[in-house]
């Protein structure tokens, strides 16, 4: 089914609308929710909620790319279920080695409690990203936004492991002095 | 600034941004696009052997009537399959399944209109077979008394069955005697007389043999022969023309022949049941073999995702085991509850299902099927009892599960005695002269899953679901503890039937 028929049902309050978001986007939520947590129950409650805050969120939103939206949703739900969770060990989990890897390029200041204008920083990411090359974007999308693994996006963009390494090395250190040029950090 | 805020700057990326990215999340494909959705197979051999009564052992040489004869002394020096062969089978020819990438042109765009010319070809072809399906419930005594006999004591062990394979052994049985031992035999079958049974058997055959690329679901049949003994060419040719059987001829208990039965067992079998085959032989005092396989290869029409497989413990009977789980939340999957049990079907892609009932807790598999709880499903109904709007949480252990058997008690005990019994045993309409009783049905089945699919055939498309609630009750539905399965085809003929004690 067509996503727009989809948002449709969702403002005319047809709950048939979560079931087919289910159908044609529950395993790729599923999966992002899972790169986070590496835990299928709190994927599942990750994934379930996410249903639950589309319903709540459209209207009064009309998303024009509902996966992107609901990816959104599920990433942040995922992200705070982590956090909140945090004594959990999550061996395995790519988003606590993503973590670890952006760890260089954003603590540079020395002051890591700094408080950070969201805004300002979503701005220039978004620019940044509109300014390097098509494969270092869409590596940096797939392993920062989406975390999926060194091994998975190899083998999507049909490239070697080391190859997406040095390639996502490459953009921390680029993005480490883009931010430093807007003096974020 | 921490690592943090990175992460949480990006979800504020632009939506066009993260869809580009999102477009290449795709497992690349290597070569043709259905290979990922064959990945197991499952499959079985059954092997009749006619063992020749002592008293009786005067090799003939005096020919009946040279027409209706074959006389086959023929070449048995050669280990070679094809050197015992007298007749090969001829197969229906199929349309291929239409192959994307055989579409495409010099810019690697699908040519669409040739594409689905040969899809509508492909599809005309298989309307054409489906227009001749069996009714599986014509054959549900068979099923249902067989299933119930062959899984009376499992001693906690795996067994598989296949219901379709043993049926035409045993129709071939019956085409190859008379009189009272043909009359139990077509008791059994559920037929009154080996006319009905042969339009039974080529139906049941042929809406089941299905080999067009998309899926594959192999059934073949072979005779064997001793070299110096006569065979009735009629009935050779009924085997041949109604249950597609290649015939062979070589030097019963050599080596040599024993070998290329066993080649031609693990050919038909994709060399699944290797070890089990390589234990069938025929001996010196053999004279007549009867053959038969079925060959399935599957995909789940809902894969598993790799990610979510898991270790987790199988409460089986030999004790607690720790084995893969696969994982998958599906709200499309069928639910139906019972005292006793819950089931659910998971569908191949095309057609044909893979049934799962797990007992309740204090119900074991072999009661579950000694008091008939899934003669329902063996028939080609459903259970009357469906859960609706249900979303299944599916944790099903990656198992591979083989068994063999002898079949001739339990047969014994269905009503076929005269068969096995040398003073009456009755093969006059294959060897004329000959007296002769079963001796030895051998039979081995194998069934392994996993991520990819499994093992079962034919078509049946699953309707989907438009209509179901959102949001409903969700079930956990996990399978570990011994629980029973059965592979049916689209019309619902009971492929293979079995039950996990325990998953390796």
């Amino acid at each position: 089914m067509e996503d727009s028929r989809i948002v449709e049902m969702y403002w005319e309050r047809n709950e048939v609308a979560i079931s087919h978001t289910q159908e044609k986007y529950g395993n790729y939520l599923s999966k992002i929710a899972y790169n986070i947590l590496a835990d299928i129950e709190d994927s599942k409650e990750s994934v379930n909620d996410t249903y639950l805050r589309a319903w709540n969120s459209i209207p009064p939103h009309k998303p024009v790319r509902l996966s992107a939206f609901l990816a959104k949703i599920a990433r942040q739900i995922s992200i705070d279920i982590y956090r909140k969770k945090a004594a959990k060990k999550r061996t395995g989990s790519e988003y606590a080695l993503s973590l670890d890897e952006l760890f260089d390029c954003a603590s540079s200041d020395g002051n890591p409690e700094k408080e950070v204008d969201m805004k300002a920083l979503s701005t220039a990411i978004n620019s940044w990203l509109s300014s390097v090359s098509d494969t270092q974007r869409k590596v940096f999308v797939c392993r920062y936004f989406y975390f999926d693994s060194v091994k998975d996006i190899a083998n999507h963009l049909q490239l070697s492991e080391s190859n997406i390494k040095s390639l996502l090395y490459r953009a921390r250190l680029d993005l480490k002095n883009y931010l430093q040029k807007e003096e974020l950090i | 600034m921490k690592p943090e805020d990175i992460i949480d700057a990006m979800n504020n990326v632009d939506d066009n941004i993260i869809n580009e990215a999102n477009n290449e999340r795709k497992p690349k494909k290597k070569g043709r696009m259905w290979m990922k959705w064959v990945a197991v197979a499952a499959c079985f051999c059954i092997v009749i052997g006619a063992v020749l009564g002592h008293f009786h052992f005067n090799p003939p040489e005096q020919v009946i009537d040279s027409n209706t004869t074959v006389n086959t002394q023929s070449q048995q020096k050669n280990p070679v399959l094809g050197s015992f062969s007298v007749a090969k089978a001829s197969y229906p020819t199929m349309v291929k399944y239409p192959i994307e990438t055989d579409f495409a042109n010099e810019n690697g765009e699908l040519d669409w209109n040739a594409f689905s010319d040969a899809f509508e070809e492909w599809n005309a072809d298989a309307e054409k077979r489906l227009a001749n399906v069996a009714q599986a419930t014509r054959y549900s005594r068979f099923f249902t008394s067989t299933v119930k006999t062959f899984f009376a004591d499992t001693k906690g062990e795996n067994l598989v069955y296949s219901p379709v394979n043993v049926y035409m052994a045993l129709s071939m049985l019956a085409e190859s005697t008379d009189g009272q031992t043909r009359k139990q035999i077509l008791d059994l079958l559920g037929t009154n007389d080996i006319a009905s049974l042969r339009t039974l058997a080529n139906k049941l055959w042929m809406s089941n043999y299905t080999d067009d690329g998309l899926k594959t679901n192999i059934l073949a049949n072979s005779v064997w022969m001793n070299n110096g003994l006569e065979y009735n060419k009629s009935t050779l040719d009924i085997l041949a023309q109604n249950y597609y059987a290649s015939s062979f001829s070589g030097l019963m208990g050599s080596d040599e022949y024993n070998k290329a039965l066993q080649g031609w067992l693990n050919e038909q079998t994709g060399g699944l049941l290797k070890e089990q085959a390589n234990e069938v032989e025929f001996n010196d005092s053999t004279v007549l073999g009867l053959a038969s396989t079925v060959y399935f290869k599957g995909g789940w029409q809902d894969e598993f995702p790799d990610y979510l497989t898991k270790a987790d413990t199988f409460f089986g009977t030999k004790g607690n085991e720790t084995f893969d789980f696969m994982y998958q939340h599906n709200p499309h999957l069928p639910l139906y509850t019972d005292d006793r049990f819950t089931a659910t079907s998971l569908p191949f892609k095309g057609s044909g299902k893979m049934w799962l009932i797990l007992p309740e807790e204090g119900v074991t598999p072999e009661s579950l099927i000694q008091k008939g709880d899934i003669n329902p499903i063996l028939n080609g109904s459903t259970p009357k009892t469906a859960k609706n709007k249900v979303i299944v949480n599916l944790y099903m252990p990656k198992f591979d599960v083989v068994s063999s058997m002898d079949l001739i008690d339990s047969i014994k005990t269905l009503g076929v005695s005269d068969v096995f019994d040398e003073t009456k045993a009755d093969f006059s309409p294959i060897m004329p002269n000959q007296s002769a009783y079963v001796s030895q049905i051998n039979h081995s089945a194998r069934v392994t899953v996993d991520e990819k699919g499994c093992t079962a055939a034919a078509f049946t498309v699953i309707g989907v679901d438009t209509e179901s609630a959102p949001m409903g009750e969700e079930i956990e539905f996990k399978l570990n503890r011994p629980f029973i399965f059965v592979i049916t085809s689209d019309d619902s003929t009971p492929l293979f039937v079995g039950i996990v004690n325990t998953v390796k």
